[in-house]
């Protein structure tokens, strides 16, 4: 019966994908904004590599494990704002302000599932296409295959780490049950999620470093994948990152469960 | 066993109150007042299967909300609330696939797409295999005449051909129990018409139960043998529509625009002036009278313009609560 359950939901999610794209590739397509996203990978290129024109490494790290990590972010960050944030997380608040969200809740299928991923962000996974290429320079720079069983745990620990990244990003959103106007509160978990992951987590030291890592797992999301993909952290960390992604989603539907509870829809 | 079972149902709102201008926001920064607002107190009532109710009040009655908590949208306050044996709260996938909720201003459709993508997700949604899914769809947009129109992005319809497509997309899954909620507010008089003929004609063919809020008092005669009256959250009245026309809404309203001026007081032969500020002029005639009166009106003062009208679900309301017992 789960698996029927997951089978219609994936159907489901199918549809959501072949809708962003009838939506965002027939009716238009952004040229311009694609261009500006692929300026702005080049830049953090040149800015990281400004850096280590006066330092052979930071933290540890050398300019080509740096390549990886911020290829590996790239993708996180396309993934988690493409199918997550921009079409969804963002649009939490007017649901819950115009009473748009009965509809979703009026359907038979998960509500957290239909709310979360039913508008899909299509056009920025073409910035996939270059992350991988950076991903591709870094290993070239380290003159090191890609080891299979490395780059097999590292999409799964990535895997986990973006339903870590998605948990904490929904639970900050959903406060918005619970305040009165909060336009910007999808915007808070940015701040904090890209800021944090698009750096080794060796940048922290001490409690910050913990808290990161133990409470605030964002540790997870993209320092512990790329050390697992370059050889440098221990599988049992993989396994860590699955309990720990189990957690938050489900903390985070205890959470969505109990905020329904204060939703009070609007006017008609 | 009833379809629809309601015992004692409340869903009280605490509203944050603020005063008016610049000085009242600053201050709400700081102190907020709040109130309880009783949306619905101690509703109890029961429909059984098959029947098209009709759920009328004035504004703020708590009509919608009653309807919102009998589709598992909101959680009561306290009560007990049952429909088809399930507890709409719990929001089981079941009961889910087997109710729809269909807002007058509100929709479902995908703005940017064809009705039709909306229909086939619906389809997936609702898990409605193929077969019944043709036959549905084909009787639907036969019954609503919108064949031209389903694959043309919904931001390009109109109102009218919108509203027929969102009733499709509720109604797909062939629901058992329908809530209507002002379904006709804002469209025009012919496709009300068309509504409430779709409506009436949906309940006997496939015997669904239907709960109709309404402010139109057309959309309530012409469809609901059977009356809710609700207002400040409590149920004022449930029994035939009959009942309540022939005791509340025996009168209809005459509005008149004069060309000349009038001495007012010809005008109560004919009919009962409730207002007169020259050039208009606003009467109350017995209902069966209503003709005779137009035409003596029109006969004997000089008119530029005349409309007979019904009178407002408000007004009738207004008249029960007014002293008169219908308990």
């Amino acid at each position: 019966m789960m698996l029927g359950v997951i089978k219609h939901h994936l159907k489901i999610f199918i549809k959501f994908i072949q809708f962003s794209f009838i939506q965002h590739f027939a009716f238009r397509f952004n040229f311009y904004g694609y261009l500006i996203d692929i300026g702005w990978l080049l830049f953090s290129i040149a800015f990281i590599k400004i850096f280590y024109l006066n330092v052979p490494e930071i933290v540890g790290w050398n300019y080509w494990e740096m390549l990886v990590l911020l290829g590996v972010f790239w993708i996180f960050q396309a993934l988690i704002y493409g199918l997550v944030v921009i079409g969804n997380c963002r649009k939490i608040p007017q649901l819950v302000w115009t009473g748009e969200l009965d509809g979703i809740l009026l359907k038979p299928i998960n509500s957290q599932f239909n709310v979360s991923l039913r508008i899909i962000w299509t056009p920025i996974f073409l910035n996939i296409i270059p992350a991988i290429w950076f991903i591709y320079l870094g290993f070239s720079g380290l003159k090191q295959p890609a080891d299979l069983i490395n780059v097999f745990c590292f999409i799964l620990m990535s895997v986990f780490g973006f339903l870590i990244a998605y948990g904490l990003w929904f639970i900050i959103t959903i406060f918005v049950f619970f305040l009165e106007r909060a336009d910007n509160l999808p915007y808070l978990p940015q701040a904090v999620i890209d800021n944090v992951s698009q750096y080794p987590i060796d940048i922290f030291k001490g409690k910050t470093k913990f808290i990161f890592i133990w409470f605030i797992p964002l540790a997870f999301v993209v320092s512990f994948p790329t050390q697992v993909l370059l050889g440098q952290l221990s599988k049992i960390y993989v396994i860590y990152a699955g309990w720990l992604a189990i957690i938050i989603l489900y903390l985070s539907s205890l959470f969505w469960n109990f905020a329904l509870k204060h939703y009070s829809s609007a006017s008609s | 066993m009833s379809i629809i079972e309601v015992k004692n149902l409340k869903k009280y709102y605490q509203v944050h109150k603020k005063e008016p201008g610049l000085i009242g926001s600053i201050k709400s920064l700081f102190k907020r007042e709040y109130e309880d607002v009783k949306a619905v107190n101690n509703v109890s009532f029961s429909i059984e299967e098959g029947e098209l109710v009709g759920f009328i009040g004035p504004n703020g009655a708590g009509k919608t909300t009653t309807l919102k908590c009998l589709s598992g949208l909101l959680y009561p306050t306290s009560g007990k609330l049952e429909v088809l044996g399930y507890n709409p709260w719990d929001r089981k996938h079941e009961f889910l696939k087997q109710i729809s909720l269909v807002m007058g201003q509100k929709n479902q459709l995908w703005w940017d797409l064809p009705a039709m993508e909306t229909f086939i997700l619906n389809k997936e949604i609702y898990e409605v295999p193929q077969e019944k899914f043709d036959h549905v769809l084909n009787n639907l947009v036969d019954l609503l005449e919108v064949k031209d129109v389903l694959n043309i992005q919904v931001r390009k319809l109109s109102l009218g051909q919108r509203m027929k497509c969102e009733l499709i997309a509720a109604l797909l899954h062939s629901p058992k129990v329908l809530f209507l909620d002002e379904p006709t507010i804002g469209l025009d008089v012919v496709m009300q018409k068309k509504m409430r003929d779709f409506i009436k004609s949906y309940n006997q063919k496939y015997k669904a139960t239907i709960i109709l809020t309404s402010h139109y008092m057309d959309d309530v005669s012409q469809l609901c043998e059977r009356v809710i009256i609700i207002d400040k959250g409590k149920l004022i009245f449930d029994g035939s529509l009959r009942e309540i026309v022939e005791k509340y809404a025996d009168h209809k309203i005459i509005r008149v625009v004069f060309s000349k001026a009038i001495d007012a007081k010809k005008l109560e032969k004919i009919a009962l002036v409730k207002e007169y500020n020259y050039p208009s002029a606003v009467l109350t005639v017995k209902r069966e009278a209503s003709n005779v009166a137009a035409a003596e009106l029109l006969k004997n003062f000089p008119i530029a313009d005349l409309n007979i009208e019904e009178p407002l679900i408000e007004d009738i309301i207004a008249e029960v609560f007014t002293g008169k017992d219908v308990s």
